[in-house]
């Protein structure tokens, strides 16, 4: 039956083979590579202690020996040469440790103006000079000088809140946001927590070196994406980081969108000054008889921010 | 192993894997993704195996597992029936395993591109019992990596064969 056929079980076979075997060789062989190490190196150390002493103990006592007697000579170019130099994937760690995610931050909110498609967006080109709050995944934009820009945010159960006026505010569950707003959520829902991780996960680091604007004592790192990471929201990122304290101060992410670069937007940290919870909710922006439109009133909802948007 | 064994092993064994992930998956970055994963494993856990015996092995199977449960999670069901008659069970045309593999073909485009045509049509475990026979591996062992009895291994693969033969000869008729 089958064998008999233009398509035998053995050629079917040998074509399947074939087939990978050919897209074998269009592998990027040596970024995968790098990627494993990159992941491996982001295990704990004792796990990776763990994989090899049960095979080079000996190995090991050896290179004890031998790493001992060159510690003697690297102690000497240490004190003689300066500070020690770390990597910036440690640096990188170090920032991350050092974001404590119940903390309330103000971010200033700077848009470049050329080839941005920030600009196209109805409410993102308005944000320009607007301060973002955040704490975890709360966030609130609070309009700054800027005319224009929405007040808006994410409340505690992720709610997005709209302000349209002090009598009246719009509020959305998660599975509910227009796409004109969510894409404004996702620009600046900056959990800095996520975003940390992602970039330690996702991203490998270059030192890059600090200008006039980045500040006094600031260690600079581009973030990069690791190769073959189409779906990532930020292709790369330029984070500056205070030496002593390991906070971030500034990141100028590029962002992504269905594979094109949408844009440039720059955090820079302005306060960290507590926050009352109640800033992050929509009732805390609007006066004792305000109305608030829900999935309730959808058709409402829908017109109020049809009003708000419109040019 | 030593290290330079590891990175042998490594560069050794990525290309392929990747390809098998990528087509299990159906896309580049899936199956690297999943790759890298398997392969991190793997490797943080290689004092329990001899790599250079079985790594291959067993990050094939790791990879299987990964994309089975990809596909799982995604809810993505692939219609069997759209390929026609490949319902029956027939008689099982299983090769013998253990026979060398065939040479490599010289694949024309259009030839390639239908054999990832038809490969994406099959159900994941279908495509991946059809790869790694290709690949090499005996029924046994597909068992044990697709997780199923071994008599079952033989119905996957001939509906598997029979799918893609259907396929291939509605692309390329004589």
């Amino acid at each position: 039956m089958s064998d008999s056929s233009k398509f035998s079980d053995d050629r079917i076979d040998s074509l399947v083979r074939s087939y990978l075997a050919d897209d074998s060789g269009a592998v990027d062989t040596a970024a995968n590579a790098r990627a494993v190490q990159q992941r491996l190196a982001q295990s704990t150390v004792a796990d990776v202690i763990g994989i090899r002493r049960r095979h080079f103990r000996k190995a090991v006592r050896w290179a004890m020996s031998i790493a001992a007697v060159l510690l003697v000579g690297a102690g000497t170019a240490y004190f003689a040469l300066g500070p020690k130099p770390t990597s910036a994937y440690s640096i990188m760690t170090a920032a991350s440790a050092a974001i404590t995610p119940d903390s309330d931050r103000c971010y200033r909110i700077e848009i470049a103006s050329r080839g941005n498609r920030f600009k196209k967006h109805p409410i993102l080109r308005n944000i320009d000079g607007s301060l973002l709050w955040t704490r975890g995944d709360r966030f609130r934009v609070t309009p700054d000088k800027t005319e224009g820009t929405l007040n808006m945010g994410q409340d505690d159960r992720r709610k997005f809140w709209v302000v349209c006026s002090e009598n009246l505010g719009l509020s959305y569950n998660p599975g509910e946001v227009p796409q004109i707003l969510a894409v404004a959520r996702s620009v600046l829902n900056l959990d800095l927590e996520k975003l940390a991780k992602q970039f330690l996960e996702q991203y490998s680091f270059d030192f890059e070196e600090a200008g006039p604007d980045d500040g006094a004592d600031t260690i600079v790192l581009r973030a990069t994406a690791l190769p073959n990471r189409p779906r990532l929201a930020i292709d790369n990122a330029r984070l500056t980081i205070e030496r002593r304290t390991n906070v971030i101060r500034k990141m100028e992410l590029s962002r992504m969108a269905d594979g094109e670069p949408l844009g440039t937007i720059t955090f820079t940290l302005v306060s960290a000054e507590p926050q009352p919870a109640s800033s992050y909710r929509l009732q805390h922006h609007l006066g004792p008889k305000a109305e608030i439109l829900d999935r309730e009133q959808s058709e409402e909802r829908a017109k109020a921010l049809r009003e708000l948007l419109a040019p | 192993m030593t290290a330079a064994g590891l990175d042998a092993w490594l560069v050794d064994a990525l290309p392929g894997a990747v390809a098998y992930a990528t087509s299990l998956t159906g896309k580049r970055a899936d199956g690297e993704d999943i790759v890298q994963d398997c392969i991190c494993r793997l490797l943080k856990n290689s004092q329990r195996y001899n790599l250079l015996e079985d790594g291959r092995k067993l990050l094939f199977r790791s990879i299987t597992n990964a994309c089975l449960n990809l596909k799982r999670r995604r809810r993505r069901p692939v219609n069997l029936s759209e390929l026609g008659g490949a319902k029956s069970d027939g008689p099982w045309d299983l090769a013998d395993a253990s026979a060398p593999s065939p040479p490599l073909e010289l694949l024309t485009d259009e030839l390639r591109e239908a054999i990832a045509e038809g490969l994406a049509k099959l159900p994941v475990r279908h495509r991946a019992a059809i790869e790694l026979t290709s690949l090499g591996y005996k029924p046994r062992e597909l068992a044990q990596m697709l997780d199923v009895p071994p008599d079952h291994v033989r119905v996957i693969l001939a509906r598997a064969r029979k799918a893609l033969r259907a396929f291939l000869s509605l692309r390329f008729p004589e």
